[in-house]
């Protein structure tokens, strides 16, 4: 690979001021204002970073939207597996019977019962405790977004309520509290940059 | 809400997508596909390429999405995804092309990743000379330069996808940008 | 013989959907698996509730989707109840696991009551 010619006549480098732009890191700083070489150096390495900028836009627009065909295609072809997580208990009647629900099928039944309040949309949820003996207690965490504006003091309340509802008429499990973080608020449509 | 999960912050796609939310993770997808489409394609040289390789990317994201420390930081993470997939792609291609007795000197990406007419309307003369340009360098700087400019990598990442040192990223990166600025420089 | 048996499990109340069984379904692609969802979509292999015999005992596997309306434990047990009545007089043993409750999605109003 053949070195380019690119040392100035005081001695330094492109190499060096390329390195300069990304890190801030120069042997001399104060050269920096005075060789008109490296000043025209590091003029050039913007103008570079400039167009490439550019063709960055340039490019992103041309591979079109997330909801075009192309995306489209691809997440059809994806293969996600599932994710059961932990295997929570049912009482049998049949002692030769083993009843049970994943954690996989509650963790999403709370996210819709959040999903379902209007303004809000649920994040992550987690069954702290250990949901696979029975009585043990377990405590359900719900991250939440909220739509700015919404009076969600409120509605955190009949949330809490509502969780615990659909906790009760689908599970066993023995719920010490239920915490709701709201860990975001959603002040208008936002898409990438 | 949940028919507005486009609107929603990255952190909280996140979390649904570790929890097993397959809506919210393809929220995501829709939401960064195209900037990991553009660097796929830049890369590769192809769309078709790019498209296999953001898919191996994302099959990638929703195995590991819950080893992801910081939520909020998930489009660079599908970034380097994707880099890497793209790369592995290439790889790939070349063992295959060398074993079948082909033309080991031809970069991969013969397509060139440059030309793509249909940016020409809205591109200023920058972007077709860095284009021109680009299409000269060696195929190692080229990606130093795609990984660090498109994707946004540091030079610590960029040395992980390409399995190099971050010392030798640094050079490549260097005399990519010294030879694009003459390049550039002798088309004006 | 199973698929009498995906019959009689689907007709117990509050059961929206049987998955198949073994662990196909947990590596199926997410549209196949929105394709099992939908009412009325037969998947091709017929595998959906596994049946074997055991030392003379007959164990059943069986996962299902429950309706959000319902009241997941009883409709577990309900389809444990089923499955034994089905079979009988063989001794059974039948292993029922909830993969999904169809939560909160607009369920037709006054289709079904738990």
């Amino acid at each position: 690979m053949s070195m380019p010619h690119d040392t100035f006549e005081c001695g330094h480098t492109l190499e060096e001021l390329s390195l300069y732009l990304d890190t801030g890191e120069f042997a001399d700083p104060p050269h920096l204002q005075s060789c008109p070489e490296c000043r025209n150096g590091l003029d050039s390495l913007r103008r570079l970073s400039a167009a490439g900028n550019e063709l960055f836009a340039s490019d992103v627009a041309a591979a079109g939207s997330g909801t075009d065909d192309w995306m489209k295609d691809i997440l059809a072809n994806l293969t996600l597996e599932l994710r059961p997580g932990r295997t929570i208990p049912l009482r049998s009647e049949d002692p030769a019977d083993s009843l049970s629900e994943t954690e996989g099928a509650v963790i999403a039944l709370v996210r819709s019962v959040a999903d379902n309040l209007p303004g809000a949309v649920a994040g992550r949820v987690r069954l702290d405790g250990d949901v696979t003996v029975p009585g043990e207690p377990v405590t359900v965490r719900l991250d939440l977004a909220v739509l700015f504006g919404r009076h969600l003091l409120d509605s955190a309340a009949s949330l809490r309520q509502d969780v615990a509802d659909a906790l009760a008429r689908h599970t066993e499990l023995n719920i010490a509290a239920i915490d709701i973080t709201i860990t975001d608020v959603i002040d208008a449509p936002r898409e990438e940059q | 809400m949940r028919d507005h999960l486009d609107v929603v912050p990255d952190a909280i796609l996140v979390g649904r997508a570790a929890d097993g939310d397959t809506a919210a993770f393809e929220a995501l997808a829709r939401r960064y596909g195209p900037h990991m489409r553009a660097s796929a394609r830049r890369l590769t040289g192809s769309y078709a390429d790019a498209d296999d390789a953001v898919q191996e990317a994302l099959v990638q994201a929703w195995k590991q999405m819950d080893t992801l420390r910081e939520p909020a930081a998930v489009k660079g993470w599908l970034l380097r995804l994707t880099g890497s997939r793209s790369i592995d792609l290439l790889r790939r291609r070349r063992n295959h092309s060398s074993l079948a007795g082909g033309e080991e000197d031809a970069p991969p990406d013969t397509v060139a990743p440059g030309a793509g007419p249909e940016t020409t309307a809205v591109a200023g003369a920058g972007i077709e000379s860095l284009k021109a340009a680009l299409e000269t360098l060696p195929e190692e700087q080229r990606r130093c330069w795609i990984l660090k400019e498109i994707n946004g990598q540091s030079y610590e990442e960029i040395a992980q996808t390409l399995n190099i040192s971050p010392a030798s990223v640094r050079g490549r990166l260097a005399r990519a940008r010294t030879a694009l600025v003459r390049e550039m420089e002798d088309w004006r | 013989m199973t698929t009498p048996l995906k019959n009689v499990i689907m007709a117990v109340d509050g059961v929206t959907e049987v998955f198949p069984a073994r662990s196909l379904w947990q590596r199926l692609p997410a549209r196949a698996m929105s394709v099992l969802q939908r009412p009325g979509a037969e998947p091709e292999d017929g595998e959906l509730v596994d049946v074997r015999d055991l030392d003379g005992r007959t164990e059943v596997t069986v996962r299902v989707g429950v309706s959000a309306a319902a009241r997941t434990p009883d409709v577990v047990r309900g389809v444990a109840a089923a499955v034994r009545k089905h079979l009988a007089p063989a001794e059974v043993s039948v292993k029922v696991t909830v993969a999904r409750v169809a939560a909160a999605d607009p369920v037709p109003a006054g289709s079904r009551h738990g």
